[in-house]
């Protein structure tokens, strides 16, 4: 049976957390996802099986996105298929916590290179093609520790503040071509990058939620789903907040 | 579909009309971004109409040499045959 193209994503960090949620919901959406995943084959066969039961092709794809060349390939990756690339979701992230006065040069570099480089990397590779497509989105993980900083994570939220400068600089360049750019900044989710935090920790920001509960990968991909979806076609260089309405 | 090159002068239209100049403006070998003061981003755009209008993907490093309507004539021309 002749099958309609579909418009292809590229998701990173989609093995997990709010990427794996993503890249499912993509799917959902009618997207073709073509994610990576660093170091998790078991995980990403998951996601591949989960996301493929929509009636997508999913495609799994091995990639350090602090390697500029690996991101080259991730997207090459896409480009192979038959749809456009019109959308790429940047979620590979880590946190390396620690007080800054006992921080490690390792762990202000690695979170650096992964969440700051990785997305610039990625970004770069995909930029032609969404330039030549003339339409789609660029849509970046950031953190609500971009704005409001976050005690012990001060090499995160500075990965993330610059995302933020990073992408609403994308807004205004590539705006002309008809691609959108904006910031997705999610406050305390559910997720193994979130688990590692200590109960009292995270009981005391979830009093700071009025919500009174952490957000769910899910609820983050809904909004990733409206942002990459033509209802959201004038909305461009904004920092869009799902965080329960958490106060830092 | 791949088509034809384009003549220069069928270039030097299409950058006329799409930069608001005159041909007395635009000869051919001037340099867009020294002595137009056209940006590269606007470069970019006009190159990339031109790559769905001629059917052509120039690689990444020939974006760089698109610095007059003679440069873009000459990879346009390597690409497509000569006009």
């Amino acid at each position: 049976m002749a099958r309609t193209t579909r418009p292809v994503a590229v998701v990173t960090g989609g093995s997990r957390g709010i990427g794996r949620a993503v890249v499912k919901r993509l799917a959902e959406d009618g997207f073709d996802v073509v994610f990576c995943h660093r170091s998790r084959p078991d995980a990403a066969a998951e996601v591949v099986a989960e996301a493929g039961a929509a009636g997508a092709t999913v495609v799994a794809h091995r990639a350090d996105v602090r390697d500029p060349h690996e991101a080259r390939a991730l997207v090459a990756v896409a480009d192979a298929l038959p749809g456009p690339l019109s959308t790429l979701v940047t979620c590979a992230g880590i946190v390396r916590d620690g007080p800054l006065a006992r921080m490690s040069d390792d762990d202000w570099d690695e979170v650096i290179r992964t969440n700051l480089d990785g997305t610039y990397h990625v970004c770069r590779a995909a930029a032609l093609a969404l330039m030549r497509h003339g339409a789609g989105c660029i849509l970046t993980l950031s953190s609500i520790a971009a704005a409001h900083g976050s005690a012990g994570q001060s090499n995160y939220a500075a990965s993330k503040a610059g995302i933020v400068g990073f992408t609403t600089s994308l807004a205004r360049e590539l705006g002309r071509f008809g691609v959108r750019s904006n910031v997705v900044a999610p406050g305390l989710i559910g997720t193994d990058l979130t688990a590692e935090l200590p109960d009292a920790a995270r009981a005391s920001i979830v009093d700071r939620v009025p919500l009174r509960r952490p957000g769910t990968p899910e609820e983050v991909a809904d909004l990733v789903s409206f942002l990459a979806s033509d209802r959201a076609r004038y909305i461009n260089g904004q920092v869009i907040g799902v965080d329960g309405g958490l106060l830092l | 579909m791949t088509k034809p090159a384009p003549t220069r002068e069928e270039l030097r239209d299409f950058f006329v009309e799409e930069l608001e100049l005159t041909d007395e403006l635009l000869p051919y070998d001037a340099e867009f971004a020294v002595d137009l003061g056209i940006d590269s981003l606007t470069t970019m755009e006009l190159v990339v109409q031109l790559e769905k209008r001629y059917g052509v993907r120039l690689a990444e490093a020939e974006f760089a040499e698109l610095t007059s309507v003679n440069a873009v004539h000459a990879v346009l021309s390597a690409r497509l045959g000569t006009a």
